[in-house]
């Protein structure tokens, strides 16, 4: 928890201490190269876990509750704290949708949101319901 | 977006293959390392890009606000459903 707290930080002191405008591109490319680098790590991980799938299949449909539940739960109270704070309805649903992986869904929000997003697509990072890293 | 699914969806082909492999065992230490690194290289570049960027620091006191609004809701929203959910789902079945 520490050590991905101090490399956001030291990201943000260093980025706004030192990155010259230009390189920001860059960063952008660091963005998306990193992210897909994690993303096959953990399919790695998770396609070796074979007792995760077993158990799927002893525990039946029913397991799907804690997944079924975090997303709708999630997405409709974000969904209801974006129409308080005017925000459109996609918007919030998929600032909403990152379930605690930020380290995913605010490269794919920034990756996809582009400016239509505008500044609150800086919000993902914060979000989230659960910390699996 | 799509090169996302693409990867997640190797990665898992990759361990479900390698799994039990003898030899390929490092494959999965690996994978870990790689995995918890990875995501402090992207922490660290989403902070360079936040800390770059001039509408996160003339919108930091809005966006952190926003942020917490947003954390405390979807925390909130996610735990009631799920126990919700749970305690429907789950109860019966300690009944019958």
């Amino acid at each position: 928890m520490i050590l991905p707290m101090a490399a956001l930080l030291l990201g943000v002191a260093a980025g706004r201490l030192f990155l010259p405008l230009q390189w920001m591109g860059g960063v952008d490319m660091l963005i998306s190269i990193s992210l897909s680098v994690v993303v096959l790590a953990a399919g790695v991980d998770i396609g070796e876990k074979k007792i995760l799938f077993r158990k799927l299949a002893d525990y039946h449909a029913r397991i799907l509750a804690v997944p079924a539940g975090t997303v709708i739960g999630s997405i409709a109270f974000g969904c209801v704290l974006g129409k308080l704070l005017g925000m459109p309805l996609n918007e919030s649903a998929a600032v909403s949708a990152g379930f605690g992986y930020y380290s995913l869904s605010a490269g794919v929000l920034s990756d996809l949101g582009g400016a239509s997003l505008g500044p609150w697509r800086l919000c993902p990072i914060y979000s989230g319901s659960c910390w699996p890293f | 977006m799509l090169h996302i699914f693409v990867l997640v969806v190797a990665g898992i082909a990759i361990g479900w293959l390698a799994e039990g492999k003898e030899r390929l065992k490092k494959l999965f230490v690996a994978a870990g390392k790689v995995q918890q690194a990875g995501t402090l290289v992207l922490l660290f570049a989403m902070g360079l890009w936040l800390g770059g960027n001039q509408e996160f620091w003339s919108n930091i006191g809005t966006l952190g606000l926003n942020g917490f609004l947003f954390a405390a809701a979807t925390v909130t929203g996610s735990a009631l459903c799920v126990y919700l959910l749970v305690r429907l789902l789950f109860r019966r079945e300690g009944k019958a």
